[in-house]
């Protein structure tokens, strides 16, 4: 698909600030509308976007890792924030939260790793759709 | 209030329907996507309706007030959205390897 | 937390045997019974706390809501089959290097039989019933894939998916016998369901449970009418046969039984079912076994009578028969193993399994020799061995039984039964004259005979010093009735009237070997006709499942996806209208103002949709979906769903994306359908959404459960520290559902990537015909 001059220079400009955008939406959900599932999708259109623009080849290249790469390590993210449990002798899946106190206080716990990972395969999943489609 | 959006869920499913008995394959995708959209509202009504309250917890208090809005279909519809989306692509991807393929848009041929 | 570890090892160990295999192909075998010699060395390890009473327990919680966690529970029974399976285990693989040296497959053989065992293992440390029964699948599944490790060829195939079969559809009423143990008792730990005996064997349900556990015993250790699997399973390799056949799988059904006596013993049912099936397997196995002409048919039905000697003997309960079944199962492991093995060693080197072309074989292998020897006289029940004493006490249990006449007469007669097929089995091959086949024999390297001679020799050790065998057999028997035994373990009894019963048998068992050959000429010429047999009922339900399910699936599905649509629909409306009009009740009038903004919105989604469905060309269904999409996050939005909204606008742009990616390939619209089935097709679907109207309604007054979202709200923010509840009950309170969400989308993106892979794959020979 041929696109416009116009578009090509916007995807460029707007493709980092989405994908950063993403990362906000991302890290910021569980206290605010958010998350893994909406950060993914955010990151994944904007790479729709770029696909768009400069085609399937440029997108893969510009995303440098294949996409099941990114299948893989999400689910593979999720399923270790889950069984990181057991080694705590807890069941499956309970979450595990830590307090840093040199960082004023910041909870970071497996909950947010498991969101990460579902971040990661959302954008995997929806970019290789894209790709595929697209690909001829 | 739930009249007006149990009419709406009604019609909603009622085009959905339509569009899935259709010969056309690509009218079926309208339909599936249709389909995914009556269904979640229909999740999101029947669960009641509160205008304007998200279920966030405000800084400063521990636990949720009653009136909020439920936060439990939201997040089945949540991922339902997502699925549905994964269903459509898979859907799309099925419609052109029938088209470009084969060169059949309608179901009766797909049969042979 | 080291069996645990163990146990994981050993799948390790499995997924490890095929690499293995190719780059070690003469040491890779031995590096792989490692694994088993140090689980045995770990069971060793166990063994004295076991053996003073105090069993090995550990959990892992895997599920605690639904009480279903991992846990291990070793007793004195676990760890002799434990042991068996393991030292059985080593001997096997060490001999199989030498049996199926450079085999194309050996990998895949080491993979199976590592994983086989390792799941063996993992039934008898279980210490849950429902870890238990999944470990008792995977022998199955592991134990279909040894049997049919010929799969090239279609006899062995055919066996493995019967054994498969039956045994899988054992497992299927285990389970349900199960689940209901587990729900009248309020448990699935093993150790409690065994303390709470008197509450199963009291309930009304007992009956059914019991059926259905033995269902899956019976199946699994091949007892009549289930027996025919185990002959058949026969065209496995040798060494599988002996495995499957002497130490493990077949005994996993015994295990189970003698697992639940506590639990499920002691009543007139137990006492009935397991001493006729047990009985009837026993003497019919007993009889038939001589007089097959396959060295491993012998000792296949051989095996069907000790199965069916072990269930009968827990069938008759108390001191004396669990002791029989303790020292009964530690001497046929001994004997049967090796046998099998010797009949492999025959086969390999003569190149048959006739008994009517072997003989002599003594001069080209006398090592092979000495162990048939050996495990033959053990399974004879010839003193000194191992084999004598556990025919004392089986005897013993039978004259002290309820009916010591019946069980006497069937103890007896198995006896002499099985004292032939081990003449058979195991020395007649060796003595007389060579036959030509002998005479072609090559002789056989130690790998052949080292580990068998071992295991039969054991069978003399612990009859000359029953010393090393007693505590494990005392322990054994109070683990299986599930409180403290005593009782000697001797070879010599001193004159009772077991051993007066022993001397007949032995007697009348000579006989039979010396009249054996001229009473199979009479049997082979007798035609047997008549009674249906098991099997063939087997075979024809098996047929008749494929007739049953060719008509109705000819009947019920047609090729239309919209007619098989119609169908649903119509079902659904009649089912679903029929419920909401028994509900009742109409629906309560509006409560809340509506507002301008609602109306606005509710108009557009239904505008836009109409409007996607009157579209001509894809392009603009696609513009107005887009429209639906964004009125649905609007509605999201009004309502307080804000991730919602945002997820929707996302996915409706991606969408849009989508549609205009793949949409531009396709040709416009054209109008497929007449008339009269749009306005059929308009009725039905108007039906359906009145229909779904009424739902909505309905689902606000109905209320069968209190619902959950104020725990949701509650425990958002002390305890999941998350003040966003949709998105902390996504990664935290229901976060095994996202798990299995982003699984699906994964398999999602595998499915398209298939399909325009196959899409390609299908392209290309088009492409080369057409330059």
């Amino acid at each position: 698909m041929k696109a416009s001059y116009l578009l090509e220079i916007a995807t460029r400009r707007l493709t980092p600030l989405l994908l950063l955008f993403s990362l906000w939406a991302l890290l910021r959900g569980h206290n605010a509308p958010g998350g893994g599932f909406i950060g993914g999708l955010m990151a994944a259109s904007a790479f729709g976007f770029y696909s768009i623009s400069f085609g399937p080849t440029a997108t893969r290249a510009y995303l440098r890792v294949d996409p099941f790469m990114l299948i893989g390590t999400g689910v593979a993210t999720s399923l270790f924030s889950g069984l990181l449990a057991w080694f705590f002798g807890k069941p499956f899946l309970t979450g595990l939260w830590t307090k840093l106190d040199w960082a004023g206080g910041l909870k970071l716990g497996t909950p947010l790793l498991f969101d990460v990972g579902v971040y990661l395969t959302v954008i995997g999943v929806t970019v290789s759709l894209l790709l595929h489609l697209e690909e001829d | 209030m739930e009249w007006f959006w149990a009419i709406i869920v009604g019609a909603l499913f009622a085009t959905a329907i339509f569009q899935l008995l259709r010969r056309n394959l690509a009218k079926l995708a309208i339909g599936l996507i249709l389909l995914s959209n009556a269904a979640n509202l229909l999740i999101f009504s029947s669960a009641g309706l509160t205008r304007g309250k998200p279920p966030m917890v405000p800084e400063g208090v521990e636990t949720l007030a009653a009136g909020h809005a439920d936060p439990l279909p939201q997040a089945l519809i949540l991922t339902a959205i997502v699925i549905s989306f994964g269903v459509i692509a898979f859907f799309l991807a099925l419609l052109r390897l029938a088209s470009q393929r084969l060169g059949i848009t309608d179901l009766e041929e797909l049969k042979e | 937390m080291s069996l645990p570890l163990l146990l994981l090892g050993g799948f390790v160990a499995s997924a490890l045997a095929p690499r293995l295999c190719k780059t070690l192909p003469r040491l890779g075998a031995l590096l792989l019974a490692i694994w088993p010699l140090a689980f045995a060395a770990h069971l060793f390890r166990l063994a004295p706390d076991i053996l003073a009473g105090k069993p090995f327990e550990h959990a892992i919680e895997w599920a605690p809501a639904l009480g279903i966690s991992l846990s291990f529970y070793v007793d004195e029974l676990s760890l002799l089959f434990g042991l068996m399976v393991s030292l059985v285990g080593v001997v096997v693989m060490v001999y199989a290097a030498s049996y199926l040296k450079g085999h194309a497959y050996l990998g895949r053989f080491y993979a199976m039989l590592l994983m086989f065992m390792t799941a063996m293992n993992a039934v008898v440390c279980s210490g849950n019933v429902i870890s238990l029964f999944i470990a008792w699948e995977l022998t199955g599944i592991s134990s279909y894939l040894l049997i049919g490790f010929k799969h090239d060829k279609e006899v062995p195939r055919a066996a493995a998916l019967q054994a498969l079969l039956i045994t899988t559809a054992g497992g299927l009423a285990l389970l349900a016998g199960l689940v209901m143990v587990g729900s009248i008792a309020g448990t699935y730990e093993l150790r409690e369901l065994l303390a709470n005996g008197d509450l199963i064997r009291n309930h009304d349900l007992y009956g059914w449970i019991l059926v259905l556990i033995l269902l899956g015993a019976f199946t699994k250790s091949a007892q009549f009418p289930f027996h025919f699997w185990l002959p058949r399973a026969m065209e496995a390799p040798t060494p599988i046969s002996a495995y499957l056949h002497s130490a493990t799988m077949v005994k996993l059904g015994v295990f189970l039984l003698a697992r639940f006596y506590p639990m499920l013993a002691g009543t007139p049912e137990w006492t009935a079912l397991l001493t006729f099936f047990g009985g009837v397997t026993m003497v019919m196995g007993a009889l038939r076994s001589p007089f097959q002409d396959d060295l491993k048919a012998v000792l296949a039905y051989s095996t069907l009578s000790v199965l069916g000697m072990l269930t009968f003997l827990l069938g008759l309960g108390g001191k004396v028969a669990l002791k029989a079944v303790v020292l009964v199962t530690i001497a046929h492991a001994l004997y049967k193993a090796p046998l099998f093995l010797v009949a492999g060693t025959v086969d390999h080197a003569t190149g048959t399994r006739s008994v009517r072309s072997l003989s002599g074989l003594r001069t080209k292998m006398p090592w092979t020799f000495a162990t048939g020897l050996i495990a033959g006289l053990s399974m004879l029940g010839a003193p000194p061995l191992l084999g004598f004493v556990a025919k004392e006490t089986l005897l013993d249990a039978s004259l002290a039984s309820a009916y010591p006449i019946p069980t006497t007469t069937a103890a007896a007669i198995t006896g002499i039964g099985l004292m032939a097929a081990a003449w058979v089995a195991g020395i007649k091959p060796f003595l007389g004259e060579p036959s030509t086949a002998a005479q072609r024999a090559h002789g056989v390297s130690p790998g052949f005979w080292l580990g068998p001679l071992l295991l039969a020799s054991l069978g003399l050790v612990f009859g000359l010093v029953t010393a090393l065998v007693a505590p494990w057999t005392l322990g054994a028997t109070a683990a299986i009735q599930g409180a403290p035994a005593a009782f000697k373990v001797a070879l010599w009894h001193g004159f009772t009237p077991a051993l007066a019963t022993s001397g007949i048998v032995l007697a009348l068992g000579t006989g039979l070997i010396a009249l054996r050959d001229l009473l199979k000429d009479r049997l082979d010429r007798i035609e047997w006709r008549g009674l249906p047999r098991p099997s063939t009922l087997y075979q024809q339900g098996y047929e008749a499942m494929f007739v049953v399910a060719r008509g109705l699936t000819d009947r019920t599905q047609s090729d239309s996806l919209r007619d098989n649509l119609s169908t649903i629909l119509f079902a659904f409306l009649l089912l679903g209208g029929y419920t909401l009009y028994r509900l009742g009740g109409l629906p309560s009038p509006p409560t809340v103002e509506l507002h301008w903004l609602e109306v606005g919105l509710g108009s557009i989604l239904l505008a836009a949709s109409f409007a996607a469905i009157r579209a001509r060309s894809m392009l603009n269904a696609a513009l107005m979906l887009g429209v639906v999409g964004f009125a649905m996050s609007a509605v999201f939005l009004v309502y307080g769903a804000v991730d919602l909204a945002i997820t929707q606008i996302v996915v409706d742009t991606l969408t849009v994306l989508l549609f205009v990616l793949v949409v531009h390939k396709l040709p416009r619209f054209a109008r497929l359908s007449t008339k009269k089935t749009m306005i059929r097709d308009a009725i039905l679907a108007s039906l359906a959404g009145i229909f779904m109207t009424f739902l909505v309604l309905k689902a606000h007054q109905v209320n069968v459960h209190e619902p959950i979202s104020g725990f949701f709200a509650e425990k958002a923010v002390p305890e999941a520290f998350g003040r966003n509840i949709v998105n902390v009950i996504l990664v935290d309170f229901r976060a095994l559902d996202t798990l299995g969400e982003i699984t699906v989308l994964m398999a999602g993106a595998l499915g398209v990537y298939l399909l325009v892979r196959s899409g390609e794959a299908k392209a290309k020979p088009r492409e080369v015909q057409g330059t």
